[in-house]
């Protein structure tokens, strides 16, 4: 006989797993596949939620950064004009004086050819050379001697000859055009013909893909501004740099490269970020399907487990066991995911692309990139947060007694009489949520932490919740149905460890559907409110041509009295639009003057300063806008720094306005100060208030035929036009979001089927005792039916004041931190209904099998079945 | 100590009570007895009158509120979990009414999990499961799922499961509670010849005389305590 004092030592091999404790665990899985597959399918939503969000954010950001890194080359700095153009001969002095050997002029502009989208490169090919002697050395750069020559050709050909340029093999193959060929270019508001002088080969041209090359009088030419560029790219050392810095004119500005691409990727940061976050609300879902599956599991095991334990299997080894399921179902479920994340990735990248291109920068991304850290994260977090989700199950199952074998409703009990306990711990964890809340200042990241702390926290409370919803409605059940309602009520409170657990995962996903939802409602409603208060001009005309070396077109000046000369027109306003660089990164400048003499449609938020409009438009005062002010935590009476023609000026902040235009942030100054510190007398867009007796139709055509003659062209918008075609873009830019919420929503009805269908098996005696005692296949049908409506209900009705939470969390802090706008919450009723009317659908449509199945299943069988 | 000197399972002063609302019900109260190596004990009693839990705290899956239990000469009641398990795994094998056979592993792999648990070589367990098979009358079942076999043949593998690893005790509630009679006989019979001839110790928990006709001796359970019935019994 074996000496038990040495038993303990003996339990060094614990966790080691005989492999008849593997066949059982296996054969488990493959003898519930509707419970196993619903799980992985689960998973793998997750997976391919948060992988195709990763893949599309990464592509975006990796075609943004090629884009850039083609046009700038290697150059190390940048020198810039507040103005926006350089001249000629400022450049051509910089060179000699400061003796800058490598520095080309450069204008980039975006220019379309046939179906294509791509980047006229200006460059000065001489001086640029030395910089890119791999693009433009010819022999350099070329695989062979005759290639050598073409690229040769091909530059002097550039050089010579104006209107000629030169693209790489993949686009002229994408365009189906060849050396000699004149194509039409669309660049600003024109078309010219233009021919294109080389296609440079794969090998040396892929470096070029996406960009039209062209020498800097071409381009000078094309873009209409000739003896202006729009910056010059250097390669310079530290100590050059600061020599040059030193140097540059008034009105100039060196910085490094580096610096403008970080100004330009900050701009989409919080929308990346925005999207990552709704993935991983995703996996969240997906998380609670894998603890509810496991859960599970483990319950529906427990005399089983219990039977293993007193054959001598340890704790160790039925919590290995259970984990090792896990990671199978993760490991496969990843695996999936991987596959549909990337099919969905390359619908959603388009996506990704649209609403910068509506919302921030043109870019063009042609394909998915498949970038393989990206994949790795999404199959670690996948496994990651399905190991998590399992852990729990995993240590319920090494708590099993032998005596389980005996008592199997001591679970439930238990379950039972832990309710309060995770009730209270739940209301712990939602505290914690809302406390990091203000301790998190305005960081991004723990404010997403917060909304999930107060999800989970939310979840862990409501299987109380739901045992008290189905208590209190057994006698309104019982009244409308009789006996089946009042099983159906109780049917839920039975089994409460695993029917509150669906209502949670159900309750989860609709709530963000809600929250979103009402998100989203309110942002609505706030743009439209500030587009009507904001667009005060009955018509707008504006151009948006380009005007050379990065300035926008100008509206002839005589325009504005031509206007106010027309009958029916009361007053006419004027603006000016541009990016402009500040201390704190780019912002966009908007100056504006109006006939009546103060500018109309501002909505303040804080204090204001005395003599707002008049100090205003004597040029003292800035009026900035709600993002930059929550960004740079600046208020009325601060200062602002922004770079003029004139050098660095500052501008006392004389009011914080209401702005949904733009997340990086706008400064508005008079027009008058404008066109002085930026020497830019031109407008970009007129605003043409009519009388109140006027008649809206006849002032219209009459600018309409104003406007047809102009030249660049100009389009004549009414205020309606331009609200709806706003609203249409807001709702494009949450086309993405509504992709997200849905994917939500299917992992969600993925696990409340699971769910279901687990309690249905489970409960198969049960139904079978209920048959065998009379009961028929319809009451059966009937019960089952109620059962889920009630589970379906009860989850709706949690999910709204979680959803409310939630959408004034995501109004609060969310969307406060990431884009610096405020809004108030408003709630739609229909957003609420709908939220229950969902969850009640997603429960009757994830019961209807279960309840067939029970209604067809023979109660012998299920009797005899163990 | 001499293996040969020790008796299988020793009980001294065993109590057993639960709390019922504010009242405390008693059980087991000082329960003793003594089991000698390959000796078979029945404990018969009603339903409700305390033989289940005995059998519990005898298995070591509830603690006594006083006495001891001892099982190989070591004490039961003073191990931790992991002792515990250890010696479950060793030293006792259990049958039960409902037979509690794992029903996504086969005969044969039901058989071998105690022996893989502790660690028996796989050739060895080969041969183990063969003969254990045929004593039971399973020959040619090795492949079969638990839901493929009766409800008697069930509890045959469940027996052979209880002392397929050679444990020093065998406890069995109700063995054959959940069969027929034709078929309850049978595995009495099986359970009764199998025993004699492996001369492993059996402590048998049932409500039925005829059940009780096995053993060589018969523990009474009523009103908490133990009486041994000196009438005589027949094979």
């Amino acid at each position: 006989m074996v000496s038990l004092s040495g038993g303990t030592a003996a339990l060094v091999d614990a966790f080691r797993l005989p492999p008849a404790l593997i066949a059982a665990s296996r054969r488990y899985l493959t003898r519930h596949p509707w419970q196993t597959w619903l799980s992985i399918i689960g998973i793998a939503l997750g997976v391919a939620v948060v992988i195709a969000v990763d893949l599309a954010n990464e592509s975006a950001r990796r075609g943004f950064r090629l884009s850039v890194e083609q046009v700038a080359g290697p150059a190390t700095h940048q020198i810039q004009a507040a103005t926006g153009g350089i001249s000629d001969q400022t450049y051509v002095d910089l060179r000699i004086e400061q003796r800058l050997s490598l520095a080309t002029p450069v204008i980039e502009a975006p220019i379309r050819i046939g179906e294509r989208s791509l980047t006229l490169l200006g460059l000065d090919l001489i001086a640029a050379a030395p910089m890119r002697p791999g693009l433009l050395a010819g022999a350099g750069g070329a695989a062979d001697a005759e290639a050598a020559a073409g690229l040769a050709t091909a530059l002097v050909r550039l050089l010579g000859e104006s209107g000629t340029l030169v693209l790489a093999a993949a686009d002229a193959r994408a365009l189906g055009v060849a050396a000699g060929d004149t194509v039409q270019a669309e660049i600003g508001s024109g078309t010219r013909s233009m021919q294109v002088a080389a296609v440079l080969a794969d090998a040396d041209g892929r470096g070029l893909a996406g960009l039209a090359l062209a020498d800097i009088a071409t381009a000078q030419e094309v873009t209409g501004s000739i003896g202006q560029v729009e910056r010059i790219d250097l390669i310079l050392t530290d100590t050059e740099a600061a020599r040059v810095a030193a140097a540059l004119p008034t009105g100039l500005r060196l910085q490094t490269t580096a610096q403008r691409t970080n100004a330009l990727a900050q701009m989409t940061r919080a929308f990346h970020t925005n999207l990552t976050a709704m993935s991983l609300l995703a996996m969240l879902v997906g998380g609670f399907i894998v603890y509810n599956t496991m859960t599970f599991a483990v319950l529906q095991r427990r005399p089983l487990l219990g039977t293993l334990r007193m054959q001598g299997v340890t704790r160790g080894q039925l919590f290995a066991l259970v984990l090792l399921e896990t990671l199978l179902l993760a490991a496969i479920g990843a695996l999936l995911g991987v596959l549909a994340g990337i099919a969905v990735g390359a619908g959603l990248v388009q996506l990704v692309t649209r609403t910068i291109n509506d919302i921030y920068f043109q870019l063009s991304v042609r394909s998915l990139h498949l970038d393989w850290l990206s994949l790795a994260k999404g199959v670690g977090l996948g496994i990651g947060v399905t190991l998590l989700a399992g852990l729990g199950p995993a240590l319920e199952a090494a708590r099993s007694q032998p005596r389980d074998v005996i008592r199997r409703t001591l679970v439930e009990q238990r379950g039972q009489r832990l309710l309060p306990w995770l009730a209270a711990g739940g209301g712990l964890v939602i505290g914690l949520g809302l406390l990091l809340i203000p301790l998190s200042g305005r960081s991004m990241t723990w404010g997403f932490a917060a909304l999930f702390l107060v999800i989970v926290g939310a979840s862990l409370c409501m299987p109380l919740v739901v045992r008290l919803l189905a208590w209190a409605t057994t006698p309104l059940f019982g009244a409308l149905f009789g006996s089946v309602g009042r099983l159906a009520a109780r049917g839920i409170t039975a089994s409460i460890t695993r029917s509150g657990l669906a209502v949670a995962a159900l309750a989860v996903a609709v709530a963000a559907t809600v929250g979103v939802g009402i998100m989203i409602g309110s942002f609505r409603a706030s743009v439209s409110d500030w587009l009507a208060h904001t667009l005060t001009s009955d018509i707008y005309i504006a151009t948006d041509a380009e005007g050379g070396a990065g300035n926008p077109a100008s509206l002839p000046p005589a325009l504005a009295d031509e206007l106010l000369a027309l009958p029916g027109v009361a007053a006419v306003s004027q603006g000016r639009g541009r990016r402009v660089e500040t201390r704190d990164g780019q912002m966009t400048l908007l100056a504006l003057t109006s006939s009546t003499g103060r500018p109309r449609g501002f909505r303040f938020s804080g204090d204001t300063a005395d003599d707002l409009w008049p100090r205003w438009q004597a040029g003292e005062l800035a009026l900035v806008s709600e993002p930059y002010a929550y960004r740079q935590q600046k208020s009325a009476g601060d200062r602002i720094e922004l770079f003029t023609g004139a050098g660095w000026r500052t501008f006392e902040i004389g009011a914080v306005f209401q702005d949904y235009g733009s997340d990086s942030g706008t400064v508005i100054l008079p027009k008058p100060v404008y066109a002085v510190l930026w020497d830019d007398p031109g407008v970009s867009s007129m605003g043409v208030v009519l009388a109140s007796d006027a008649d809206a139709e006849s002032v219209e055509a009459r600018v309409e035929a104003l406007a047809a003659g102009l030249s660049p062209p100009a389009a004549v918008q009414t205020n309606r036009g331009i609200r709806e075609l706003s609203m249409d873009i807001f709702d494009r830019t949450f086309t993405i979001t509504e992709v997200l919420r849905l994917l939500a929503i299917g992992v969600a009805f993925v696990g409340i089927l699971s769910a279901l269908m687990a309690l249905e098996l489970e409960r198969a005696k049960d139904y079978a005792v209920l048959r065998a005692t009379g009961m028929t296949r319809g009451q059966l049908r009937l019960l089952i039916l109620l059962q889920t409506s009630l589970m379906g209900i009860a989850a709706g009705l949690l999910a709204m004041p979680l959803g409310v939470v939630m959408g004034d969390l995501l109004i609060q802090v969310i969307n406060l931190r990431s884009f610096g706008w405020t809004m108030p919450m408003q709630i739609a009723p229909g957003t609420l209904v709908s939220g229950v009317l969902l969850a009640w659908f997603a429960a009757i449509v994830a019961g209807l099998y279960p309840a067939l199945r029970a209604a067809r299943a023979a109660p012998a069988q299920a009797l005899r079945e163990e | 100590m001499d293996d040969a000197t020790v008796p299988a399972l020793a009980v001294e002063g065993l109590g057993k009570s639960y709390a019922e609302g504010r009242a405390r019900r008693v059980v087991l109260e000082d329960v003793a007895f003594k089991v000698a190596p390959g000796e078979c004990i029945a404990l018969l009693g009603r339903s409700g009158s305390g033989k289940s839990t005995l059998l519990n705290l005898l298995a070591g899956i509830d603690r006594p509120d006083t006495g001891d239990v001892r099982i190989a000469g070591q004490s039961v009641v003073t191990m931790g979990e992991p002792a515990l398990t250890l010696l479950r795994r060793r030293h006792i094998g259990f049958i039960y009414q409902f037979f509690n056979l794992i029903p996504t592993l086969t005969v044969a792999e039901n058989l071998a999990l105690p022996l893989e648990l502790n660690g028996v070589p796989a050739a060895r367990r080969r041969e183990r499961i063969a003969a254990l098979l045929g004593k039971v009358g399973l020959d040619g079942r090795e492949g079969a799922f638990p839901d493929q076999l009766s409800g008697g043949e069930q509890q045959r593998v469940a027996i052979a499961r209880a002392i397929i690893h050679d444990p020093a005790l065998v406890l069995a509630d109700e063995p054959t509670g959940n069969l027929d009679a034709q078929t309850g006989h049978r595995v009495l019979e099986l359970l009764s010849h199998l025993f004699r001839d492996e001369g492993h110790t059996l402590i048998l928990v049932t409500h039925s005389r005829e059940v009780s006709a096995i053993a060589d001796r018969v523990f009474a359970v009523d009103g908490g305590r133990l009486t041994e019935r000196t009438e005589a019994l027949s094979w």
